[in-house]
Order: structure tokens, then C-alpha cells, then sequence
């Protein structure tokens, strides 16, 4: 039996007074004259193979919520939550229920993999929670048309349909191998642009899925460079893509390598050194843009963290952390005051560009959302810089 | 797929199969004196290609100069993890095999946390060294790992069957008790095996980085593959993992050449089951009859 001793009382005394420490008042229950707490639950990959971006997108959201704090001056206090979501279904189905359920945050920024974010998707949809969308592409997640879910960023078919114009209008080529990881995004990726390089007479030499864990894709270069392509389209997670264009150059493939967003510069074409050479990809924000907005993000993040040269994951994350922030203190802390604010966006000036959302909750296409950008020597080359490079006249829109 | 194509793939087939084979002889040859699978060794693996990339990016040191510390680093680290994770627990029947998968787990974290998510690109002098054979075109970095195998495996060989250590070793796997009673000291001959295991996959560590990168979930694919050739080879036997692990290589580049790239981990581990099928022993394994 067990028996209460004044030492098992002061016992108890600490461990409660430490858990009232720990875990605070509950959401929503402050004190009179108290800020409204505004729990920002962030879904992110801190494990498995989207770690290294779930770890940048943990730095943009420091730096987001020390503007907001700022920018909210007592009124609101923003509270971050993360639960790793390990960018695939489950785990992501399984962060997310923590956040809505259990830390009851009033809003959601997440996830990198669409198919994790598609499994928190109709969970805060169901739940009334506003998820806001800074990084996966596939059509899905808002095509359906769901009121809580909003993308900050054009989704595959635009991405895709935008790079094979540039592909096929500036470059002028003609024969295509597309390699894309078998996921919901690599599918849809590699899709998007057979259907648009076929409209503008393209020939699809060999269309390849891929597996992104492979150890070696060697056997599957050698089977490319038996097509002899042209160009290549590549929809890969950036660890593999490593993989995939190192086999490429060592094989001797020299042909231009046309991506989406998924490489952050420069740490694509220092992992990839010389096989990065004459790489063709879109951003949606670059380091060296002469963007005010772009330019004074990365001015701040350098400064933050110690000239660490920030890439589109941080920016693109900063973006929707500062959106629905800004959404909170303009509308309400509630989770119906966020959607409301978020819905109602027009032309915010973030560091990806002007978001405006549509009916379905996709941010509006602009020229001015996409940067493109080729590899050369080392660096990137903005595209958009370059004479001759008319990117309304290419892009059609 | 043309014959020269053909010739092409089982030479990319092979270059896979002899790094499975590095990794996959440390496991069985621990298997064999412990009777316990080390799931954490695809994390020596890992953390000697970290080994190697602060050695070469940060100290500067020669990439050969680098190999030999990286296989000394790799030996320590296995010796420590033999103490720390399995000793305690030799003789417990689960017991090894959570510590290895919590070790596993664990090591994997810590790198996280080290050195982040990040990967790393380990520079070497032979990487940009392309050679055109006829068909073949390959990296000086990528053709150096079949030699590379084949030299460990004969020297893996002359140690296990020539010498005073191989022979204790080979004796504490077929009876820990009567080997002790004939004088053998088992730890000793646990420490050398884990010794060894931990320098053979330095090897692949040192040269298989450069051609991918550097990241702490690395070691996971490739232990899983070196898993299956342990069983498809049968548990403890050497020769049969050599030889598993390059059917396996070839088995997937042919998979992967034909366009099914998708299909290759299906097909290895269908390849696993017809062999537990039809010799669950092993490709060269004798059966072994339990004593009543």
C-alpha cells in the first residue's frame, strides 16, 4: 500500500506546478486582457527523406513568427506547433490529427509531399482547420475545391505546361524522355508536360517511373542514352535527382535537363556539381532577385541566420506563415477569421510574388510567379534576364 | 535491349552488386558468430561516409589517406556498438535485435542532429575521370569499387580460412561453449569480427558517397538489400553472400534497363522469397538439422 508522506505531497506539488508550466492555459481560455494565442500547427517532413526541407521550412517559420510577434505588438502572441509529418501519408495523417485534435491550433502551414498533404487536407477540411499549402504541386489538393485549403503556389499542370512551352518555344526542341518519381507529384509532373509538349508537336521518346529510393539509376541512363533524346524532363525529390544526374553525366549524357521547382539553388548545383551544367528549372524565388519584396526576404534571413543564403523552401514557407499570421490580426484569431482573411488575399506582396486566390483556393498564375533559370558554370543564370527571353510571349499568358 | 546494351547493364549490375556485397559481408559475418542480425550496420556505413566527407572537405586529407582512417573509424565505431548495444544482451533471444534496431534508429537521428538534413557531396579526384571502353563508359570512382571488392574479399578469405584469428573466429561460430573450453577466447573473437565488419563497410562508405551523396538516412536502402542477400546467400556463409549479392545487381540493373524501374525492389525481393522457397538455407548453405 501506498502510503502519503509530506515528501509524496511535495512531490506532487512540483510535478503539477512543473506540468501547469509546460503545458499553460489551454488554447482559447486566456485570461482577461491576456493575448489571444494563435497556434500555428506546422505538418513538416522532420524525418525521413524530406528532413533537410522540413529543417528549412522549422528556420522560415522562426524568423516569420518573430515578424508577426512584432507586428502584433501584445495584441496576438503566434505559437508554433510542429509534429513531423515525414512527408508521406501516414505519418502525415498522424501529425495532423495531433494538431487539430489534441494542440487544437487555429491554422495549419504544411506539408512539403502532396500525397502527405493530401492525407491532412480533407482532415482539416472535415475539422474546419485553414491549411495553407507552401510547397506541394499536385492538382488535387485544390482542384476538388475544398473552402480550408489554399496552395501559395501554381500547381503541377502549370508548373509543367509552363516549362514545356519554354522547352519547346525558346529552345526549340523536339524529342523528349520524361523520367518522374512515382508519387502523386512525380506522376502528375511528368504527365503535365507529355500532354503539352504533344500539343506543341513534341515527340515523347520513353516515358520512365521511377523509384526515388534506387540505389544507383545507372541501368536506367544506359536506357535513355539508347533513346537519344534531345532533352529530358525530370520530376524527382532533390536526393535522388542528385543520383539520377550524376549517372547521367558519367554516362556521358550531355543533354538539357529540364525540372521544376523542387532543386533549391545553389545546393543543387553543389551537390551536383558538373552534371548540374546547363540545368533548366523554375523558382519561384531566388536569392538574387532584384524583387524588393525578394530582396529585403533575403536581406532578413541572411541577417537571421548568419548570411546563410536563403532558398525558395524558406521563402516559400515564410510566405504562407506570414499570410495567415497577417490574415489572424487583420480578421480574428479564430479559425473561421483565418480562412475568411486567407480567402480573401488579393495581390499580398510576399517574396514568391503576388498571391490572389481563386475560387478553389489556388494562388493565381502570373509571368511574375515563375522564374526561370539554367545552370552555367556553377551558377544560375536567370532566364528572364536574358535578351530574347520574352516570357509572356513564350509562357502565352 | 541490344547485346552491347546487354554487356552494359551486367557490367552497372555488377558495380551494384559488389557494394551490396561490402555491406552484406559485415552483416553476415556477425550473424555467423553472434547469431544476430545488426540492423545498425547501414549507419557505420553512414557515418563513415560523414567520417570521410569531413576528413576530405574539412581536414584536406588525401582521399586514400582518407579510406584508411575512414576504415579505422568504422572498426571503433563497430566495436563500440558491440559493447554498448549487444554484449549486455548476448543470450537473450529478442534482446540483440532491438538494441540493433534502436541503435539504428538512434544513430540515424544523431547524424540528423549533427550534421542536419542536408546532404553533402564528398569530392574525389576520380569522379570527372571518364573512360570509354567500346559501350562502357564508367567513372574511374564508379570502376574502382569492383577491384576494390575483390580485393577485400580475398583478403576477407585469407583471414577467415589461414589464419590463427580467422580460425578462432570460425570456431566461436560453430560453438561458443567448446570453443571457450578449447582455450578460445570468444569476446576476443567477437571484437575482431566486429573489427572487421566495421572495416569492410568503410569501403563502400569511401567509395560509393562520391557517385550519390552524403545524408543520414543513407545507410537504409542499402542495408535492406544487404539483408536480402544475407538470406538469399544463407545466414553466415561468406560465399553464398558474394555470390547473392551479384545475382541481385545484375538481377535489378536488367529490371531497371527494360524499363521497369518501378519493378526492381519487387523483383528482389520476389527473388528472396523463390529462395526461401525452394533453399531457405541459402543459395550454397547446407540444410542444418536441429538436434532434438
Amino acid at each position: 500500500m501506498i502510503r502519503w508522506s509530506r515528501s509524496n505531497g511535495a512531490l506532487f506539488t512540483v510535478l503539477a506546478l512543473a506540468w501547469m508550466a509546460a503545458h499553460g492555459s489551454p488554447a482559447g481560455a486566456a485570461g482577461a486582457g491576456a493575448p489571444a494565442e494563435v497556434k500555428i500547427g506546422l505538418p513538416i517532413p522532420l524525418s525521413g527523406s524530406g528532413a533537410s526541407i522540413g529543417q528549412r521550412f522549422q528556420k522560415a517559420a522562426t524568423l516569420a513568427l518573430e515578424d508577426l510577434n512584432k507586428m502584433a505588438a501584445g495584441k496576438m502572441v503566434f505559437v508554433p506547433v510542429s509534429a513531423d509529418s515525414q512527408c508521406e501519408p501516414k505519418g502525415a495523417a498522424t501529425a495532423g490529427r495531433k494538431l487539430i485534435l489534441q494542440d487544437q491550433v487555429n491554422v495549419m502551414v504544411g506539408e512539403l509531399c502532396s500525397s502527405a498533404t493530401l492525407a491532412i487536407k480533407d482532415l482539416a477540411g472535415q475539422n474546419k482547420v485553414p491549411l495553407v499549402v507552401p510547397d506541394s504541386s499536385a492538382l488535387n489538393i485544390t482542384e476538388q475545391g475544398n473552402p480550408y485549403t489554399f496552395r501559395i503556389i501554381p500547381h503541377e499542370v502549370q508548373q509543367h505546361t509552363a516549362l514545356a512551352r519554354v522547352a519547346i518555344n525558346y529552345y526549340h526542341l523536339k524529342t523528349f524522355v520524361v523520367a518522374y518519381e512515382q508519387t502523386d507529384a512525380g506522376v502528375g509532373a511528368g504527365k503535365s508536360f507529355i500532354n503539352e509538349a504533344k500539343r506543341l508537336g513534341g515527340e515523347i521518346l520513353d516515358e520512365i517511373a521511377l523509384h526515388r529510393d534506387s540505389p544507383d539509376f545507372t541501368p536506367v541512363v544506359t536506357k535513355i542514352k539508347g533513346a537519344n533524346p534531345a532533352a529530358l524532363h525530370l520530376t524527382m525529390l532533390l536526393d535522388p535527382s542528385v543520383r539520377f544526374l550524376k549517372a547521367l553525366h558519367e554516362q556521358g549524357v550531355a543533354k538539357p535537363v529540364f525540372s521544376s521547382i523542387w532543386y533549391a539553388y545553389p545546393l543543387f548545383e553543389q551537390l551536383t556539381g558538373p552534371a548540374s551544367e546547363g540545368h533548366i528549372r523554375q523558382l519561384f524565388y531566388i536569392s538574387s532577385s532584384k524583387d524588393p519584396v525578394a530582396a529585403e526576404f533575403t536581406q532578413r534571413f541572411k541577417a537571421k541566420f548568419a548570411g546563410e543564403e536563403p532558398d525558395f523552401n524558406h521563402a516559400q514557407f515564410y510566405a504562407a506563415v506570414r499570410l495567415v499570421g497577417e490574415a489572424a490580426l487583420k480578421y480574428g484569431p479564430s479559425r473561421e477569421d483565418i480562412r475568411r482573411g486567407v480567402a480573401a488575399t488579393k495581390d499580398y506582396q510576399s517574396a514568391i510574388g503576388p498571391l490572389t486566390f481563386d475560387a478553389k483556393g489556388q494562388v493565381r498564375l502570373t509571368p511574375q510567379s515563375i522564374i526561370f533559370i539554367q545552370t552555367k558554370g556553377g551558377k544560375a543564370v536567370i532566364l528572364d534576364d536574358e535578351p530574347g527571353f520574352d516570357k509572356k510571349k513564350i509562357l502565352g499568358f | 535491349m541490344d547485346a552491347s546494351q546487354f554487356v552494359v547493364q551486367v557490367f552497372n549490375g555488377l558495380v551494384i552488386g559488389s557494394t551490396y556485397v561490402l555491406v552484406a559481408l559485415g552483416v553476415t559475418l556477425i550473424y555467423g558468430i553472434l547469431r544476430i542480425i545488426n540492423f545498425a550496420h547501414g549507419e557505420i556505413f553512414m557515418l563513415g561516409a560523414y567520417l570521410a566527407y569531413f576528413l576530405v572537405v574539412r581536414g584536406h586529407l588525401n582521399y586514400w589517406v582518407t579510406a584508411g582512417l575512414v576504415m579505422m573509424g568504422c572498426a571503433i565505431l563497430a566495436v563500440v556498438l558491440e559493447r554498448v548495444a549487444f554484449r549486455r544482451v548476448r543470450g537473450f533471444e529478442l534482446g540483440p535485435l532491438i538494441t540493433s534496431i534502436g541503435a539504428s534508429i538512434f544513430l540515424q537521428n544523431l547524424a540528423l542532429i549533427l550534421f542536419g538534413g542536408d546532404p553533402r557531396s564528398l569530392p574525389t579526384p576520380y569522379l570527372e575521370r571518364i573512360v570509354h571502353l567500346g559501350p562502357f563508359v564508367f567513372s574511374i570512382q564508379r570502376a574502382l569499387i569492383i577491384p576494390s571488392a575483390l580485393v577485400l574479399i580475398l583478403g576477407l578469405y585469407l583471414l577467415i580460412e589461414r589464419t590463427t584469428m580467422g580460425r578462432m573466429i570460425r570456431a566461436v561460430s560453430q560453438d561458443w561453449e567448446v570453443a571457450s573450453l578449447m582455450g578460445v577466447n570468444p569476446i576476443a573473437a567477437v571484437v575482431v569480427t566486429f573489427v572487421i565488419a566495421g572495416a569492410l563497410v568503410a569501403v563502400p562508405s569511401v567509395l560509393v558517397a562520391p557517385l550519390f551523396y552524403v545524408f543520414p538516412l543513407m545507410g537504409v536502402t542499402t542495408t535492406l538489400k544487404a539483408y536480402t542477400i544475407v538470406v538469399m546467400g544463407g545466414f553466415g556463409n561468406t560465399t553464398g553472400t558474394i555470390m547473392a549479392g551479384l545475382i541481385l545487381g545484375v538481377a535489378e540493373s536488367m529490371v531497371a534497363g527494360l524499363g521497369a524501374s518501378l519493378w526492381v525492389d519487387a523483383v528482389s525481393f520476389l527473388v528472396l522469397i523463390a529462395f526461401l522457397l525452394v533453399r531457405p538455407y541459402g543459395l550454397i548453405g547446407e540444410r542444418r538439422e536441429e538436434n532434438a
